[in-house]
């Protein structure tokens, strides 16, 4: 009897119809927003990251393959120099009006004289020492006497545009004559 | 039974249709009063929202609800209580006059909640102690200590009537 009399008090706690339905307002106006909150922050987030993720897989795949299509011996037409400044896209030699000449990256070199040499104060020089950073290798020539030779930045004369062919026993230099047509 | 960490607004809808009564005792035992009643039934469900529990069965879903609610008047009370007013003032806060109260049910509300919360849950509710204890995270012994003790006030109260 007693028991029951607690369970019928119990049972007089009870919320009326206009409670359950305001309070029901207010959950679904707070789930509402916290919904809109949870897109950005769940499913606009779990789309986000896997694409980011995507981009700069990308991106660091596309820089890895372009570094590697640059590696000298690999793609013989296509050369970086070893001075971060320059860059070869094409090397070669061929001879005209009884001079050789060079073509990289647009620009004809011819081989300089005696008179040039003296001119420019370079007969005495070590070139081997003073040469700069490599910046070609001669791949495609008619003049087999240069066949694989490196071409160096010689960069003595900082106004003239010089550079110098390595053959197997000597260093032979060339200056800029005119851009290639 | 299905459950997620975004659930519907048509589950979220069924479980309160089937437990906003229950949810609503529970903290009117501890709120004694409509408004905070309302704000803490309202607190325990936006709460089961973002909750990622998956329920086995509709009793897992009320004794998760009744745990939630329990806990959240109690830290109503934690935080609120050391702004303003004693514990023991709150205790004797009187039940409001809006609800048909009958001489029981105001002997049952005077009693201190850990008391109170046992003799609902038990009597009413008819959870074993064992479950209580689950339920609450107390020591199967405290809750029957819990029960002996309201049973005790209440017999001193109820002039020594068994219940």
């Amino acid at each position: 009897m007693r028991k029951n009399d607690i369970i019928n008090s119990f049972d007089s706690i009870n919320p009326d119809e206009k409670q359950i339905g305001k309070m029901f307002e207010v959950i679904s106006g707070s789930v509402s927003k916290k919904r809109k909150f949870s897109f950005f922050n769940e499913s606009f987030y779990k789309r986000a990251v896997p694409a980011l993720g995507m981009v700069i897989l990308l991106v660091s795949v596309s820089i890895v393959y372009m570094g590697t299509r640059n590696i000298p011996g690999k793609n013989p037409g296509i050369l970086t120099s070893q001075s971060s400044d320059d860059f070869a896209t094409m090397c070669n030699t061929y001879e005209f009006s009884d001079k050789d000449r060079i073509l990289i990256d647009n620009k004809i070199y011819v081989r300089m004289t005696r008179e040039e040499l003296d001119f420019y104060d370079l007969s005495d020089l070590q070139i081997s020492e003073e040469k700069g950073g490599k910046i070609a290798t001669i791949s495609d020539n008619s003049n087999e006497f240069y066949d694989n030779c490196d071409v160096y930045r010689f960069e003595t004369r900082e106004d003239t545009d010089i550079v110098a062919v390595e053959t197997s026993d000597e260093f032979i230099l060339f200056i800029f004559e005119q851009y290639a047509e | 039974m299905k459950s997620s960490l975004l659930r519907t607004n048509e589950e979220l809808s069924q479980i309160y249709d089937r437990h906003v009564q229950t949810v609503y005792r529970v903290c009117f035992m501890y709120m004694k009063n409509r408004h905070d009643t309302e704000d803490m039934v309202q607190e325990t469900f936006i709460k089961l929202y973002s909750d990622d529990t998956v329920f086995e069965s509709i009793e897992h879903e009320k004794a998760w609800l009744i745990r939630t609610a329990t806990n959240l008047c109690k830290d109503f009370f934690r935080h609120w209580w050391r702004k303003t007013v004693g514990f023991d003032e709150v205790e004797e806060v009187a039940v409001e006059q809006d609800l048909e109260i009958d001489e029981t049910l105001e002997k049952v509300m005077a009693l201190p909640s850990k008391y109170k919360t046992a003799i609902y849950m038990y009597y009413y509710e008819g959870y074993t102690t064992v479950e209580i204890s689950k339920m609450l995270n107390i020591k199967e012994s405290t809750i029957r200590s819990h029960l002996h003790k309201g049973r005790k006030l209440l017999q001193i109260e109820m002039e020594g009537e068994l219940i």
